[in-house]
């Protein structure tokens, strides 16, 4: 046995041609590895292939037959063509000049030196282009066409297996023409082979498949083979009518409408092979795995594995010949190991070297994600365990607690809010000064009985009680103009004193009289701190505290300018709703904080309530609910006796440059003159020692009480005004300061985008990001602006509080030794 | 055999059925034992015996059930008390939910799991412990609830209050126990209607 490779002729023969004679003669031909035929068994392939086709066409025509043969250059297509009574002229078309050249020379003998028939006409070309080349010209068509292809084994081989390509044999073919396919296996390849009998419907062709067995082809594997026969009106009755005239030498016809019996394809799924959508060729080398399998999810598996490797191995196609099933496998084998053998450290260190370049805050992250790795690697899986384990512990006991009690699950509710000033203060001499309101009773004072001379705040913190003395019924009954509280009558504002400027909801003050009884004086002690300077009296009256010998007394929707020294209002003043508002809101706030804590000890001591006789600790709790008690019902108190928020419009007086309000109703005007918003709604004007309502001509002289408590008030104001001075000046400071960095930013952008040849894509530090020179140079420029925008409004509140502090001093010096 | 054995194993049949009913199994087995084993009885002896240990059986896994069981539904409606507080029910509303209704139902559930046909002291443990223990259960949740709620100052004497909890949690405990063991015993012994197939009529003559 001898064996010959011979080498490939030209770039259209693109095929391996291997020839194994064997001892006895026989000879074996394989193309790119795929056996042709075998000397022993090739007449059985071939008249099956040719004699069927030609015998249909016998019975269908008389008229000489012309054929067309493509492929099958080994010239044994031909020979069994030839010797077909009435076959007048045959084309062979096939792209390999080796095997032509091997039909013509070595297989001479096997195929009856067909080639030097003159019938015979040989085309070295591709049948495809053979195919374009006579479509549609004069040449005459063809009885028949056998086609003699190799399976196809790589991208493009499949195109002669298209529905294009059989269209353009359809249009090459005599209506009653017939066509003769090699169509590989149905055993072997059953997916590729319905692909192929769908493909020749969707060409409009009837097809009619034949199966055999050929011996040699079973040894190698391929299984029962079949050839296929298609035409425009063919059935499979057409086999039954068959009367081969030429002598067969191994192929039996007799029983060849029961080799067409198959059983039935299920084709709908099935996809067709076209030109676009080269469906055949993973079929034919992946059989048994269906179109479908390719792309199966792949699921995860419990196993600890992310995924089960077996499907997703499974699912890799095979596209090559040479690429088999055992390599995928042999490779599988090791996928695992790699996987596992990754270095997971050195992996980020690299990715660490990378991203040297990222922002410095990104960088740190990185950085803490690799220690993480490095110091828990090993117990990925374990924390991972318990992670699930936790989650689930703490889920269900949240689900729990927030069915129970959806306050204490999520901390809703509690408390919240800060505190206000209530005295003076800078704008609008309501929200300033005092110290923020505590939020929250975490101090043990309500634990302890909470003595007549301490006030409480509402963290529990105790004061030293401070005493009011003032006559609250003068606001009752207008016995503020009765004898012996001088007011404002004596000073002859108005014929029934400034009460006659038409407020309504005061009633009208009755005659001075020397008979009227004397309002009874009252001293009362702070019960509550709300704030700093707001107070709560024991009676539930509000006082907020101006300095040490003045306060604004806030009672039933009222309020007086007070002096420590007197029991008479020094100015009654009109209720300025925004005070009044600033101060129910934070009554509000402090007394629904307080309410909670009652109600939540009331929970409490419903369990335990019954032990404090034995247990101090709930004693002192027990304690602590009443004291907390009192105190919030005091707060209610306070709210009720605080009255209503005017509703009515109150017009706000204008105030010009470089005056200052004092208080809530009172400005200090930049000529040192004080105007008090009196409780009619006209204004009392305090020029040194003189005062006059605003719309009278008398001046008369001031009370000996204002005089008394202005120059503290002026005093406190200033120092507050110094220090917020103070405070604005640091802030200028700092503007500046941004000012000259945002500055020297800037140049910096402008010279690195000059010198990146005017790239504006050139990437800069901005802070944390790294960011276009554009971006930088944009968001500098917004960030100025932003900053002038702060400086002037800084510089405008600054230039206010310097003549505001200028006013205070001009005051100082006029009040101030008075 | 002599007509005096036969009337004899008769009469040991239908007192081993009565005891069957009482729940009395040992004398049952006794009486049974007592059957001379070439009677006709010997047969109806054999599925009497069958039948007496398929009960206690049936038996044994409900009484070991039964507390748990009880356990289950007072938790359940003790979880349905605590959407409100004790104050928001008003005290003695809550008393009457928490110390009388629930206990009462979880331990009558109990004893009725358990199976009437037994004696009240048998059936009281279970439905105490049922009753008690669901009740200790709501009782820590909803005092450490409560506590948390309340913020802990610098006076507050937390290990005081933790004993109060212990104290309260055992005292309602045991109130529970002792108002759903009387439930479950409340109920005198009963035939449970599934035993009416244990005739007292015996088969042979």
């Amino acid at each position: 046995m001898s064996e010959q490779t011979l080498p490939q002729s030209n770039a259209l023969d693109d095929v391996s041609v291997h020839v194994e004679e064997r001892a006895n003669g026989d000879l074996s031909v394989y193309i790119s590895g795929d056996l042709q035929f075998d000397t022993r068994d090739e007449a059985l392939y071939h008249e099956l292939l040719v004699l069927p086709a030609l015998s249909i066409i016998r019975n269908r025509r008389s008229a000489p037959i012309r054929l067309l043969i493509c492929g099958g250059g080994d010239g044994l297509a031909l020979r069994e063509a030839l010797r077909f009574p009435g076959v007048e002229h045959v084309d062979l078309v096939d792209c390999s000049e080796t095997v032509v050249s091997l039909g013509r020379t070595r297989f001479s003998e096997l195929n009856n030196h067909a080639f030097e028939d003159p019938r015979a006409n040989t085309i070295i070309a591709d049948a495809w282009d053979f195919l374009s080349r006579i479509r549609g010209g004069e040449t005459e068509s063809y009885s028949a066409v056998i086609c003699d292809f190799t399976v196809p084994r790589r991208r493009g081989d499949s195109r002669v297996y298209s529905k294009e390509w059989y269209e353009a044999l359809k249009s090459v073919l005599l209506p009653e023409g017939i066509i003769s396919v090699n169509s590989m296996s149905p055993q072997g390849t059953p997916e590729a082979f319905a692909c192929l009998m769908k493909t020749m419907q969707a060409a409009g062709l009837s097809a009619v498949p034949i199966r055999l067995c050929i011996p040699t082809f079973h040894e190698h594997g391929y299984g029962v083979w079949s050839f296929t026969l298609c035409g425009s009106d063919l059935r499979r009755s057409d086999l039954s009518a068959i009367e081969c005239p030429v002598a067969l030498r191994q192929a039996n016809f007799s029983g060849l409408e029961k080799s067409a019996e198959f059983p039935p394809l299920h084709l709908e799924s099935t996809p067709v092979n076209t030109l676009l959508r080269d469906a055949l060729l993973p079929l034919l080398l992946n059989p048994g795995t269906g179109s479908l399998r390719l792309t199966e999810s792949v699921e995860p598996t419990p196993n600890g594995m992310p995924f089960d490797l077996e499907p997703l191995i499974a699912s890799i196609p095979i596209l090559h010949p040479y690429h088999t099933r055992a390599m995928i496998d042999t490779l599988a084998e090791h996928v695992a190991p790699t996987i596992r053998g990754l270095d997971i450290r050195r992996l980020v260190d690299e990715l660490m070297a990378r991203a040297a370049r990222l922002p410095e805050r990104f960088r740190r992250e990185l950085a803490r994600v690799r220690d993480f790795i490095d110091c828990h690697v090993d117990n990925v899986d374990g924390w991972m365990n318990w992670s699930y384990r936790l989650f689930a512990i703490l889920f269900i006991v949240i689900t729990i607690a927030n069915a129970m009690t959806p306050d204490a699950a999520f901390a809703k509710g509690g408390f919240g809010g800060g505190g206000h000033g209530f005295g003076m203060g800078g704008g609008s001499g309501i929200h300033a000064e005092a110290a923020a309101a505590p939020t929250h009773v975490t101090e043990s004072g309500f634990r302890q009985s909470i003595s007549a001379n301490s006030a409480t705040d509402l963290a529990g913190h105790t004061y030293q009680s401070e005493a009011f003395r003032y006559r609250p019924s003068y606001w009752g009954y207008g016995g503020y103009y009765g004898p012996g509280c001088w007011g404002y009558h004596p000073y002859g504002y108005g014929r029934y004193g400034y009460r006659d400027y038409g407020d309504h909801r005061v009633r009208r003050p009755a005659e001075p009289t020397k008979h009227a009884p004397q309002p009874k004086e009252e001293q009362h002690q702070s019960a509550f701190v709300v704030a700093k300077d707001l107070l709560v009296m024991d009676n539930g009256d509000i006082v907020v505290k101006l300095t040490d010998r003045a306060y604004l007394l806030v009672l039933e929707g009222h309020v007086s300018l007070m002096s420590n020294e007197s029991q008479e209002p020094v100015v009654p003043l009109y209720p300025d709703p925004r005070l009044i508002s600033a101060i129910s809101d934070e009554l509000n706030h402090q007394k629904s904080s307080l309410q909670h804590e009652v109600d939540v000890r009331s929970d409490w001591l419903t369990w335990v309530g019954w032990t404090e006789s034995f247990i101090p600790a709930i004693k002192n709790d027990e304690t602590e609910f009443k004291n907390l008690k009192h105190l919030s019902h005091s707060l209610e108190t306070a709210i009720k006796r605080l009255g209503k928020t005017p509703t009515g419009a109150f017009k706000e007086e204008a105030t010009s440059f470089g005056d200052v309000e004092l208080f809530a109703g009172c400005v200090l005007n930049a000529d040192s003159t004080v105007r008090f918003h009196l409780e009619n709604g006209h204004w009392l004007i305090l020029n040194r020692d003189k005062v006059h309502v605003d719309s009278m001509s008398l001046t008369t002289q001031a009370p000996t009480g204002l005089g008394r408590v202005l120059p503290g008030i002026i005093s406190r104001r200033a120092i507050e005004t110094a220090s917020d001075l103070k405070a604005l000046d640091r802030q200028l400071r700092d503007l500046e300061n941004d000012r000259a960095s945002l500055v020297n930013d800037r140049k910096d952008y402008d010279s690195i985008y000059s010198q990146s040849g005017y790239d504006g894509n050139y990437e800069v530090d901005y802070g944390t990001e790294e960011i276009s020179v554009s971006e930088a140079i944009k968001r500098t420029v917004n960030d100025l602006d932003n900053n002038q925008k702060d400086m002037l409004d800084a510089t405008a509140i600054h230039a206010k509080l310097e003549s505001e502090s200028l006013t205070l001093s001009r005051a100082a010096e006029v009040y101030g030794n008075r | 055999m002599a007509l005096g054995n036969e009337e004899a194993a008769k009469e040991h049949v239908r007192q081993a059925k009565l005891a069957v009913k009482m729940g009395n199994y040992l004398a049952a087995y006794e009486e049974l034992g007592h059957v001379d084993p070439s009677s006709q009885y010997a047969e109806e002896v054999k599925n009497l015996r069958e039948k007496i240990r398929e009960i206690e059986q049936a038996d044994l896994k409900d009484a070991s059930r039964a507390p748990w069981a009880g356990f289950g539904v007072g938790v359940l409606l003790y979880l349905l008390l605590s959407i409100r507080t004790p104050t928001q029910w008003t005290g003695p509303v809550w008393i009457a939910l928490a110390f009388f209704v629930i206990p009462i139902i979880a331990g009558y559930f109990t004893a009725w799991y358990y199976g009437f046909r037994c004696d009240r002291g048998e059936r009281f443990v279970p439905a105490a412990l049922a009753g008690g223990l669901a009740m200790v259960v709501y009782s820590i949740i909803n005092l450490l609830v409560a506590r948390y709620r309340i913020a802990e100052g610098a006076g507050s004497d937390v290990g005081g209050q933790y004993l109060a909890e212990l104290i309260v949690t055992v005292a309602y405990g045991l109130i529970a126990a002792i108002v759903a063991g009387l439930a479950g015993a409340a109920r005198p012994y009963t035939v449970s209607p599934d035993d009416e197939d244990l005739s007292t009529e015996t088969s042979g003559s």
